[in-house]
């Protein structure tokens, strides 16, 4: 071999190395974009699950609606007043009453933290939710000026599913670092005024 | 030229080979593929799935709506109900709405690393939903997601959920009222000092736009009640 081509030799070695490293390097990366990936799909599965369940309960509802719609006067009735009364809630347009939990806080709250606890409730499926008295529904958005020293918020829905979700680790009281929940077996909230 | 290019292929070889000897064992395999590959078919299937229960009930809502409304023809008393009915779809956000508004696009950061301050947070669009309630918003949409009083927005890694729907950046955010007020909100550094500094300082989209129109689509999702009742 003459001197000549000796760098060459070294060179493509060096190359070699380094492409076999990159190689190796970007397997690492792409497996760790697969754990961060398959723990957020495997929330989102389950959160899918949790809502095709829901949407099916709509569609037998929805089915179950047009029968009585198409059916004797007194029955289609039924089904408008049914349906009224389901949006009636939902909207916050009655006073309405079931199980729930009650939350209070001692210590004054953030905007952002009374957002986020009422986003929490929400996910885990509450049908109705009181901020001091004052029934909470879209449309209602919460300024410095409405925040008081002390808050209790109601919320209605299976009261040992909110408990746990809310009390659970990592849960929302961690994350505000305070407030109490009790179980109630039954609890009112305010219409809209 | 010949001779070079054979040595060229013979040390690259023994470049990979050394390189090969030098990387640590090799590691047991703790996330097979396979799992990865099967769980993403499940997501996309149930994503499918649950689209296609949004059409479902979306067409059987329309239907319903006829049919309710064909009975007001019949009957007085039904001609109430079947008002109030219609009234309370508006307030749940059971109807498309058309009006003027405002659009607020949120994106990702568009160069540099994805960092923290960089990206769109769940909790960025629950703050830009709290200050358009709060500046008389009448309906509100994030990419045609409606928000309605179910609606939870959720952070998973780095996934965002809305109605448990899955979005991506870009975000946008459709809000019907006025649009000066609802626009001075948003731009107000008091109401979202978070979003306005990442946006200086490490390229976060946020773009806002007055518009005569904007279109916002009815729930296609569940009310699903099963523990509050109406007090007696």
């Amino acid at each position: 071999m003459t001197t000549r081509k000796l760098p060459i030799v070294v060179i493509a070695v060096l190359i070699g190395f380094l492409t076999a490293a990159q190689v190796a390097a970007n397997a690492k990366l792409s497996n760790k974009a697969i754990t961060e990936d398959s723990r957020a799909i495997a929330v989102e599965t389950a959160e899918l699950i949790k809502n095709i369940d829901k949407l099916e309960t709509e569609k037998l509802s929805l089915d179950n609606e047009r029968s009585k719609l198409t059916s004797a006067s007194t029955e289609s009735q039924d089904a408008l007043q049914k349906e009224i009364d389901r949006l009636k809630i939902v909207g916050g347009k009655t006073e309405v009453t079931g199980e729930g939990v009650e939350i209070t806080f001692d210590k004054p709250l953030l905007i952002s933290d009374i957002i986020d606890l009422l986003n929490a409730l929400r996910n885990i499926g509450a049908e109705g939710i009181s901020l001091n008295d004052n029934r909470v529904v879209p449309g209602v958005g919460f300024s410095l000026d409405g925040l008081k020293a002390q808050t209790t918020v109601r919320a209605i829905g299976k009261q040992e599913l909110l408990e746990q979700a809310i009390t659970r680790r990592g849960g929302i009281l961690e994350e505000l670092d305070q407030g109490k929940v009790s179980k109630k077996s039954e609890l009112t909230l305010p219409a809209v005024p | 030229m010949k001779p070079t290019i054979v040595l060229l292929i013979i040390g690259l070889g023994a470049g990979v080979l050394f390189s090969a000897q030098l990387k640590t064992p090799r590691q047991r395999i703790l996330n097979p593929v396979e799992p990865f590959s099967s769980l993403t078919t499940t997501r996309d299937n149930l994503v499918a799935k649950a689209a296609s229960l949004k059409d479902e009930i979306k067409k059987k809502r329309d239907q319903n709506s006829s049919l309710q409304s064909g009975l007001s023809k019949n009957k007085k008393n039904a001609q109430i109900l079947v008002d109030e009915l219609k009234n309370l779809k508006e307030t749940v956000g059971l109807t498309d709405v058309q009006s003027k508004g405002l659009v607020v696009t949120l994106a990702d950061a568009r160069s540099g690393e994805a960092t923290i301050d960089s990206i769109v947070h769940a909790a960025d669009l629950r703050d830009i939903i709290n200050i358009m309630w709060s500046a008389g918003a009448s309906a509100i949409s994030i990419n045609d997601e409606r928000i309605v009083a179910i609606t939870s927005i959720d952070s998973i890694v780095n996934t965002v959920l809305v109605n448990n729907t899955r979005l991506t950046s870009p975000f946008v955010i459709k809000a019907v009222g006025d649009s000066k007020i609802l626009g001075e909100a948003i731009d107000s550094q008091d109401n979202l000092s978070d979003i306005h500094r990442r946006k200086k300082n490490f390229g976060l989209i946020i773009n806002v736009e007055r518009a005569k129109e904007v279109s916002i689509p009815a729930f296609s999702g569940s009310f699903d009640i099963k523990f509050a009742q109406i007090k007696p």
